[in-house]
Parts: structure tokens; sequence; C-alpha cells
């Protein structure tokens, strides 16, 4: 950690290193502050219900009568159903507890493929020379530009054939293969707002390209790693399609597979566990979204500053 | 200003990294391959065969459960002739060019807003990243009914204030609309991602402008705006490759017909009622190839352009 | 970094050679010479919750009473269904035994993904009569066999009829005048509420122009099996629903078909007559809340005999022409259709079955409505004609196609004329494609 705080402390601006800190000066604007703070409050709490209407709306779904979702709009309650939470829990084949750690098999299994092997290709992209590097940049775009849909059938033979079906193999692998060509992009985009200097610094210390990557370029990316971390946790937790195609035993069903089995088109549906288990299944995503920001604020930010 | 050119000399042009020994460049090379052999992998293993594969059916009749039947360039003429699927171009194109632009703004604006300074930050991204959370899921056909419906809340309150409403969701003028809006109000991947942005932008270029006595909206557009480009450019390059394919929010609030009238028939619905409803894989195939060389084309415009507004440290 | 490369090497090349397989055209071909007879099968439906329960206690009771075959389930909602079965069958690991849908059915048989069920051993098709099992032929094989009947119906809430204080009308002798004039009654007599919801999808056209002598599909010529000036009729007469009969506007019929079940109008009260299924009324009733009873379709000559009603399928019960284990498919297909203890789990989820003696056997266990079903079923037989035969290769779309010309019309953004003429053009091409 030493090294990457003393070169950015080379990248400082002359006479801006011992410059006052934002923080500091708005003390002396306290009263003129706190005004305008409140209004910020305001302005940010009523556009907050707007936003919070759907969670709002689920919640208070999850508790009515199936048959009264429909005929009844608003947010207001007349009768607390909680046992649509527990129906839902135990409507399927296995406790909904079992599609949860499914589902955290495959997202953690995600997780950890897009962080190691995204940012290597992003390293090589932003910081590397090498020959066809455009090109190869360029046929990595193009894979995010094909739809699912007609590449699935082939993607499915391919797994089949390897006898891969039904295992998480087909959802994970293709994650530590960096085929998540939008955190490649990402994190691209976030070393080349690395300052080079940091680099240059680096080599003249002798250190080789996996000890710059590791040692500099991946603590300063903190933001986009924590990015890249939150996003594959809540993409994945939701993806419907692929986890349907894959998994064809119920005991390796997903959250977002058993979340639509409650539903048929063309009878009732199990509406009430359906918004219950969806309630609870935003649980750990809501979670690791509040302390995952925590994340969000490391970086050349805070490194550069003190 | 004494900032910019601060900034300005931090800037250094490539001519300036002087490239000493060839061996030092066979070197990087080879870290270069090291670095990308996983995404090497996964591109010859995963990725390419499934679009190779697209690409060959794009020129053949397959129906799915029988082998497919070389036709030639037949898909490609068949879709010259297709008026819904020109209509469905048409959607999209309004979808993309009206929808992406206010995303990014309103994400923009409230990563700027919730960036800093304000007690319960956390909580309030926490919220407005909410619906983004919900997405694609069913409630969310569920709510937009309740909210754009013909007894739904909009029309509740037009009706408060005496107007008379109309079935936003079901009429075929405003229908491609209300999944704008549902688009835009999604709009907390891009706000998250301008967070992060703005998290990388050193401290010490704001506390070197405080001394210059520059303003708050000054520093936005010398210190903040400028070095967000790379981010700014990175929304826009994928948000409108999304929105290009955009499906799912179509998808469950039409009930997946693209209704009412095909007005909110996205192009991505289209090939996949093709494909999956009547079981016309060859012709969804072509379809997602013509979407590909129109995504490239924007993608590449936006490559092109973005040389003359977003500003790299490298 | 090495583990992880030498796994994707080998990755690689297995990836190249089937890509390569996939463009020689020998999709999934090879996956058929597995081991035969190893006793495995698996089961694919749709539906929600309670009939996931039944099917498993039903795969349960199989396997106690089949010692060597072991059946897994595999399940979700209908749209999430197809897409699956679509992809496994391309990848040629369907499922052994398929729940089917009418309009699948000729999709799937017609092009070879599924087996002949009259060929197969195990498989007694003795009690089913001749006309339940011509709705799952084709050509010259049986690919599904019906899991049970239905018929279209006018649902009605007798709750709305008392409060408009409109009389329920004779449905044996009832005429589409009738049937405008006390939905236009209800309408205007009710704040808020229509006398009749649409019925506006290809079922209501098949019944329309069954009522004309004419069919959809002409199955034999691959055709449409109408004169142009029937469809014309039935746009028209779906004005008059909107106009006459003081009906839904279009933008309350458009939300109506996008949306779920529950949300229709009949389950949300808001209209007193609505068109469903038979089997759907338990569900409408719990829905609504209110007291929902079934008619017979009116007419116009106004006799009961003319009604175009027909049983249909609910669904179908096909083996998959790949199923690694015929022999034991054919033995479940055989106990979901005719052992006592199956039927008594799925009672009338999937129709009335078709078997007599199964028929008999759930009665004791049914509720109220479905009794109330199962004798409708048996009251409106004398008038039935002979069901239509299951959708051509190629129609799986038509019901789309069907409802969004409807919306076309009910917006007044196309003639009854103009729909016709483009409706038939665009199923025509796609009953040639298939």
């Amino acid at each position: 950690m030493t090294t990457n705080t003393e070169a950015a402390a080379t990248a400082v601006p002359p006479g801006a290193a011992t410059g006052l800190r934002p923080a500091r000066r708005a003390d002396s604007r306290t009263r003129k502050g706190s005004g305008s703070r409140l209004v910020k409050h305001i302005v940010l709490i009523v556009f907050g219900l707007v936003m919070l209407y759907p969670l709002l709306w689920m919640l208070v779904s999850s508790l009515r009568p199936n048959n009264e979702i429909f005929r009844q709009s608003g947010l207001l309650l007349t009768t607390f159903e909680f046992s649509n939470y527990t129906e839902g829990w135990n409507a399927l084949r296995s406790p909904f507890g079992h599609y949860m750690m499914n589902s955290l098999i495959i997202v953690f299994g995600s997780i950890a493929g897009n962080l190691i092997s995204c940012s290597m290709a992003a390293y090589a992209f932003a910081r590397l020379r090498f020959r066809k590097r455009n090109l190869l940049f360029a046929i990595m775009l193009m894979t995010v530009m094909l739809p699912i849909h007609v590449v699935i059938v082939p993607q499915y033979i391919i797994f089949s054939q390897l006898g891969w079906v039904n295992t998480f193999i087909p959802l994970i692998l293709p994650k530590l293969l960096a085929t998540d060509a939008f955190f490649v992009f990402l994190m691209v985009q976030f070393i080349r707002g690395l300052p080079r200097e940091l680099d240059e610094a680096a080599r003249i210390d002798g250190c080789g390209h996996v000890r710059i990557f590791t040692k500099i370029i991946l603590p300063l990316m903190m933001p986009a790693l924590a990015t890249t971390a939150i996003f594959t946790f809540i993409w994945t937790w939701n993806d419907f399609f692929s986890q349907l195609i894959f998994l064809t035993d119920p005991d390796m069903y997903t959250v977002p597979v058993a979340l639509r089995s409650f539903n048929d088109s063309t009878a009732t549906s199990s509406w009430g566990s359906m918004f219950a288990m969806s309630i609870v299944s935003l649980l750990p995503v809501f979670l690791v979204f509040l302390f995952g920001q925590k994340y969000l604020v490391k970086g050349i930010a805070t490194t550069g500053g003190k | 200003m004494s900032v910019l050119s601060e900034l300005s000399s931090l800037k250094r042009s490539k001519s300036t990294v002087k490239r000493k020994m060839t061996r030092a460049d066979k070197q990087e090379e080879r870290a270069g391959f090291l670095f990308l052999s996983p995404w090497i992998v996964g591109l010859v293993a995963i990725t390419i065969g499934p679009m190779a594969a697209s690409l060959y059916l794009s020129f053949t009749d397959y129906n799915m459960l029988q082998p497919p039947e070389w036709v030639g360039l037949e898909n490609f003429t068949r879709m010259l002739d297709d008026a819904r699927l020109l209509n469905s171009l048409k959607v999209t194109f309004l979808f993309v060019f009206i929808s992406v632009p206010l995303q990014l703004l309103a994400a923009l604006v409230l990563a700027l807003v919730l960036d800093r300074g304000l007690r319960g930050m956390n909580l309030y991204r926490s919220i407005y990243y909410l619906p983004s959370l919900l997405g694609g899921s069913v409630a969310i056909a569920v709510l937009w009914r309740q909210i754009f419906g013909t007894e739904g809340l909009i029309n509740q309150v037009l009706g408060f204030f005496g107007i008379q409403g109309q079935g936003w969701i079901s009429d075929p003028s405003t229908a491609l609309g209300t999944l704008m809006i549902l688009n835009i109000w999604t709009f907390g991947a891009p706000m998250i991602i301008f967070l992060a942005g703005l998290r990388q932008i050193p401290v010490m270029y704001y506390e070197a402008a405080s001394m210059d006595g520059a303003s708050k909206l000054r520093q936005l557009w010398t210190i903040t705006i400028p070095l967000l480009t790379p981010i700014i450019f990175f929304n826009l390059v994928l948000q409108i490759i999304g929105a290009f394919q955009s499906f799912t929010q179509a998808f469950v609030v039409s009930g997946g017909t693209g209704g009412p009238a095909d007005s909110t028939m996205f192009y991505t619905l289209y090939l996949y009622q093709k494909g999956f409803g009547n079981f016309d894989m060859g012709y969804a195939s072509a379809m997602a190839w013509l979407l590909l060389v129109i995504i490239a084309i924007f993608t590449l415009i936006n490559f092109m352009a973005s040389k003359f507004w977003v500003f790299y440290d490298d | 970094m090495m583990k992880l490369s030498r796994r994707s090497r080998a990755a690689t090349a297995a990836g190249l050679a089937i890509t390569l397989g996939l463009t020689l055209g020998a999709c999934g071909s090879n996956s058929a010479d597995e081991p035969e007879g190893d006793g495995n099968i698996t089961f694919s439906w749709w539906g929600s919750d309670p009939r996931h329960k039944a099917n498993e206690a039903i795969m349960e009771s199989f396997m106690a009473a089949n010692e060597g075959i072991t059946v897994k389930g595999d399940y979700s909602d209908f749209s999430g269904y197809w897409d699956k079965l679509a992809t496994t069958t391309a990848g040629g690991d369907a499922p052994d035994v398929i729940t089917m849908d009418e309009k699948y059915l000729q999709e799937y048989a017609g092009r070879g993904a599924l087996a002949d069920l009259s060929e197969m051993d195990g498989l007694d098709l003795s009690k089913f009569d001749d006309a339940s099992l011509a709705l799952g032929e084709f050509e010259d094989g049986l690919y599904g066999l019906s899991t049970g009947q239905n018929a279209y119906v006018v649902m009605i809430n007798e709750d709305l009829f008392k409060q408009a204080g409109v009389e329920v009308p004779d449905d044996t002798t009832w005429t589409w005048e009738d049937y405008y004039k006390i939905s236009a009654e209800i309408s205007s007599k009710l704040d808020g509420v229509s006398g009749t919801d649409y019925g506006a999808q290809d079922v209501d056209l098949r019944v329309w122009l069954r009522q004309q002598g004419e069919s959809l599909y002409n199955e034999e010529a691959g055709e449409v099996g109408y004169s142009n000036e029937n469809v014309t009729s039935w746009f028209q007469h779906l004005l008059d629903v909107r106009d006459v009969a003081k009906g839904p506007t279009a933008a309350q019929y458009t939300e109506g078909i996008s949306g779920t079940f529950e949300a229709g109008a009949v389950p949300t009260n808001k209209a007193a007559m609505g068109w469903y299924w038979s089997n759907q009324l338990s569900a409408l009733r719990t829905a609504s809340g209110s007291n929902i009873s079934m008619l017979r379709a009116p007419s116009d000559s106004g006799k009961a005999e003319d009604n175009g009603m027909y049983y249909k399928a609910s669904m179908y019960w096909s083996v998959s022409a790949k199923a690694g284990d015929p022999e034991a498919a054919a033995k479940f297909v055989d106990y979901l259709a005719n052992n006592e203890d199956a039927a008594k789990k799925m009672l009338v989820d999937r129709g009335v079955p078709v078997n007599p003696d199964m028929a008999e056997a759930i009665k004791p266990e049914l509720s109220e409505s479905d009794q109330t079903v199962v004798a409708f079923l048996d009251e409106i037989r004398p008038d039935m004609a002979d069901a239509p035969k299951p959708s051509p290769v190629g129609a799986g779309g038509v019901q789309d196609v069907v409802k969004r010309y409807v919306s076309e019309v009910l917006f007044d953004n196309l003639t009854p004329e103009e729909a016709t003429e483009q409706m038939t053009k665009e199923i025509s091409g796609m009953i040639k494609a298939g």
C-alpha cells in the first residue's frame, strides 16, 4: 500500500498537497449549508417515494389474500395475510431457502469469476501493448451485440454434449472466462482513468506486470470491482432465462426459476406466495447493495487525499 | 485557468512515454496475452462457437426440431418486405434515442447529488436503485398495469384534478411511452457506475481548484465532467447496445405480445416471437445479425466521436 | 491459472467439435444411441404450485408401484416451458414424457419430435373413445393423449345479473341478438360494469366459423378453411359487442389480453359475462368471489345444436421420439391416463378425464364447482359436434396474430374487411412455411 500512496503523492499538482480539504471549508458556511441541505433532503425524499412505490406495493400485495391483489389497488391494507409467507416458503418441492442457496452458489461463483477474469482482461486491454489489440477489443464488444435468444440453442447443444446440463457449470464457467464483456469494458474505462504515472513509478521500482496489476491497479480500481461484484450479484440473482434453460431438475432450480413456477397464465397463480417470496428474495440483494456501497468509496479518491 | 493547465500537463501524450527496447515490447506482448488468456479461452470455447452457429443458421431454414436446411439469402430477402420487422425497427429506434439519453441524464444528475456530503446517503442510493432491482420481474407487469391502466394510479391522480385519463398502457399511441418511463425509472445501474467513476476523481484536483477560488459549478465543468467522460462514454455505449436489445420489459408488460397493435414490438421481441413462437430460428438468426450490424455501426460512430470529447489519463 | 487453462483447453476442443457438428446439420442426433431401458424418465409440465404438488405426488406413487423406474419432474411457467422445450429438443434431450398443448402438438409431431403412442407397449388406450383419440392424431399416428376435456363456454356472474335485475337467459335457445341485448342492459344499469367481456381469441373465431359450417384451418390442404366473409362478419360482431352490446372499450380489451388471468374483467367483477374454458370455473369463482355459472354459446338460429361448441383436449400427454426408455415412458403415461390414484390427484385440473372409469372415480373427491363442470359437460353432450383437428404445423403463432388484428379493428385502425384480408394472408403464410 505504501507504494501507491507515494505514487499518488507524486501525481499531486504542485501546491495542492497542502491545500485545505473542502469538508473543512464547509464549516464556515454551516448555516447556509444546512438550509440547502434540508431542501436537498426534502427533494430526495419526495422522489424517493416514487422510487419506493413498487417495493411498498409488493410488500402490501404480499400481505393480501390471493384474490384481493387484483381487486384492490392502492396501498391500503385491510387484512394481514402472513400465511403467504409461510405457504410460499413451503409451496414448492423444497423450502424456498433451498432455491436461495442454489442461487447463492451461482452468484458467488460468478462474482469470483468476473472479478478475476474480467479485471485481468481489462488490464491487458487498458495498459498493455500487443498485436491485434484493437481487433480483439472490437471482437469483445461484438460478443454482447447478439441477442441471447439466437445463441442459447447452440450454447445448449455444446453444454449438453459435454454432459453439463443440469449442473451449475454452464452458469459459472463462462464468468470464469471473462465472457461478460460489459465488465471488461467497464474496468478498461476505470483503468484508463488512473494516472499512468502510477505504473511508471512502479516500473522504475522494478515491478513486473503481475505486481503492478495486483499491487497498484487492483487496489485503486476498488470502485469498479465493487460495482462489478454488486452488479454480478444482482444480475445473476435475477437472471431467469439461462437458469431456466440449463437447470432441469427441480432440486437445482434457483430463485428466479422458482418464483416463476408460482405462475400460471391460464389459471390461478399463487400471487400471494409469489410476492411474499419475491420480498424474501429481495432481502439479500438489498443488503448486499446497502453494505456493498462501502467499497464503492474506496479508491484513489481516498488514497490520494490522505 | 491554472487548474486546466495542470490537468492537461498531467495528460501525457503517448509520444512522451518512450519505449526503449524491443525486448521490453516483447515482454509486454507476452504479458498481454497472459492476462488475456482466460478471455481468449472463453471466446474460443464458449462465445465464438454459438455466434458462428447463429451466423450459419441465418442462411438456413431451421425450426430447432429438425436439422437446418441451407436456403442461401432467403431469410434476408424475406426481411426486406416484412412490414412488421420495419415497424419493430422504428419502435426500437424511438426507444433507444429517446430513453437512453434521458436515462443517462437522470443517472448522472442523481449520481452527482448522491455522491457525498449528506447524511443517509447509503440509504438514499439504495432506495433509488430499488426499481432497477425489480426491473424485469413479473411483479412489474402487474404493477405497471396498476399505475398506467385505465383505472390506475395516474388516472386516479388526474381524476383528482378533474382530468379524464386514458388507458396509457393499452393505447397504441402511449404504450411505448410508458415503457420509456419504465426504462428511465430504472436508471440505477448507470447511476452506480457514475458514482464509482466520481470516486475515482482525485480529491486533490478539487482542493487545488478551491484554492484557486473556482466555484462549485465551475469545478463541475472543468474537473468532474471531463474526468468522468470515460465513464459517461462507457455508459453511453453500453446503454445503447442494451437498449437496442431491450426485451424483458416489453415482454413482461405486454404479456409477450408487443401490443397493443405492435406499438411495443421491440426488435428483439419480434425476433423472439419468430424464433421460439413460430419455430423460425433461421429467420430469427438473420434478424439477429442485422441487429448486430446496426449496433456495431452505432458503436463505431460512438468510438469515432469519442476522440473529440472523451479524456483519458493515459 | 494452470488448472484453469487446462480445463478450458479441453472445453475449447469440445466446443469447436460441437459447433462443427451443429453446422453440419447433425443437431443432437448423436445422443439417440444412449443405452435403452435404464428406467430413468423425466416428466415435464407447466403450471403453478398446486399442480407441481399434485404431479410430484403422482410420480411418488408411480415409483412406489413400479420398482426400477425413476421419474424426475421438470416444470416452469407457461411461456418459459415452451422456450425450454424447444431448446432441449434442439439439443436432442427433450423430456421423455411431455405435457403438450393443442397449439404446439402438430409443430412437434409434424417435425418428428414425438413418438407414436399407438405403437407403444404398455399403454392401454381401450378406454379412450375415437373422438378423443382423434384430437391427438397427426397423419397416421397418435402423438398426444388427451389429459381431459373442456368446452369453451360463456361464464356469467349471477350476482351482477341479480344486481342489474336481468334474468339469466335460457342457453339452449339464446341468440347473438339476445346476447347483445342482455349485455347492453347490464352495462346501462350497473356503474363501471360491462355486460360482457370480449370473446376475441382464435377459439372464439373457431366457434363462430363452426356456426357457419366452416373451420379455421383446412388441415389436409394446409390452408385456411374459411371464406373471408365469415371472418369479416366476426370482426363486425366484435364491433357490435363494443357498440351495440356496450362492451368494454378497445383500451380495456388490450389491458385484458396482455394481463394476467386474475386481472381480467370477469375475475374482477367488471364484466357480467365472459368467455372461458369450462375447467376455469373454480378459478373464476375464487378470483371474483362471486357466484359464477356456465352457459352454452349463443347462435344465430337459437338452436343449441348450431352453437358450434366442441370438446377440446385440455392438454395432452406426449412421449419424446428420443425417449431413453420408451417402455417406462409408456408405462408412466398409462398410469397418468388409467390409474385411479393418479386421477384422484389430478381431479379436473387438466380437464374432465376421458376414461369414463376415471371420471367416475374422481366424482366423490370433487369440489362443488368441479362437480358442476362435470355435470355441465355431460349435459351438453347431445349438442356437441366433432372437435376440430389440432392446429396445423406452423400455426403456433396464430393466437397472437388474431389478438393483434382484433385490437387493430377495435381501435378502428382497420376495417373488418381490411383486417380479414391481411390476417388471412398472414395465417396462410404461416401454415405454408410450416
